[in-house]
């Protein structure tokens, strides 16, 4: 085999991992990386794979791209929580003491085991604990209207 | 004496092995609770004077404050009179197989 051979199969191999690197970020970082500002970072990326594609033996796009996948591992990718704009309306609608006491437990109880989920690296689980957090806030909204009305009947009742 | 029902018995019974619990750990600890009703049923119990709870907040995490349960004086009285009428119910059912 020529040097030119083992330098082309090199370029091959690092355009797949590079391939790879992109579309896993493409499909898991999407959102916390336009929620965190890295949005152009990943267009970038896009732009860079595009280019690739057409003509793998470009070394100079391959190191910009290899620079912009860097800086996307190295900045920690913060994102707003789970729920973040549910507590605002939760908290308009229903009074403090009831907020505080069902609504934001129930949030409180979910964050930690998404936390959980994502320390582990689990992303379904993640997602899934993401989609239970929802289920179990419709759960206790539902659950405490049918309790809080009874309620009203029965104290309706006793007065008559 | 008002009779308690089957998720506040599981909560009290819970809450007198362990002392304090929050919502979460009933949860775990029981394949009962849901999730989505717990809070609602531990807030009524707060209303009935069968638990109290106060709110732990952690200085490192500033997110939304938690709250942990404990028995409270009326649901201990009412878990006793509950546990001495299961087993006075139990020991009459023994007592009428044996006849």
């Amino acid at each position: 085999m020529s040097e030119m051979d083992g330098q082309n199969s090199t370029l091959e191999e690092l355009i797949e991992i590079l391939n790879t690197k992109i579309n896993r970020i493409k499909k898991f970082d999407r959102h916390s990386l336009e929620q965190t500002g890295l949005g152009p970072h990943l267009r970038s990326l896009a732009y860079y794979q595009e280019i690739l594609n057409r003509n793998p033996i470009d070394v100079d796009t391959l190191f910009d791209a290899s620079q912009v996948i860097l800086e996307i591992e190295i900045v920690p990718t913060v994102g707003r929580p789970p729920a973040h704009q549910l507590v605002s309306l939760l908290k308009f609608i229903f009074t403090k003491k009831c907020f505080e006491h069902i609504f934001a437990q129930t949030i409180v109880d979910m964050r930690e085991e998404y936390d959980d989920a994502i320390e582990a690296n689990n992303i379904p689980l993640a997602r899934w604990r993401h989609i239970q957090l929802y289920l179990s806030l419709t759960s206790t909204v539902l659950t405490w209207i049918g309790a809080s009305s009874l309620k009203k009947f029965f104290a309706m009742w006793k007065a008559i | 004496m008002k009779k308690l029902s089957a998720k506040e018995y599981i909560i009290l019974d819970l809450l007198r092995s362990s002392g304090e619990m929050y919502g979460l750990e009933m949860v775990k600890a029981s394949d009962k609770l849901k999730r989505g009703t717990v809070y609602v049923t531990l807030d009524r119990m707060t209303d009935k004077g069968l638990v109290k709870s106060r709110q732990v907040k952690n200085p490192k995490d500033a997110g939304l404050p938690r709250r942990v349960y404990q028995i409270a004086g009326h649901g201990v009285t009412l878990l006793r009179a509950q546990d001495a009428f299961e087993a006075a119910l139990l020991g009459a059912s023994n007592l009428g197989g044996n006849l």
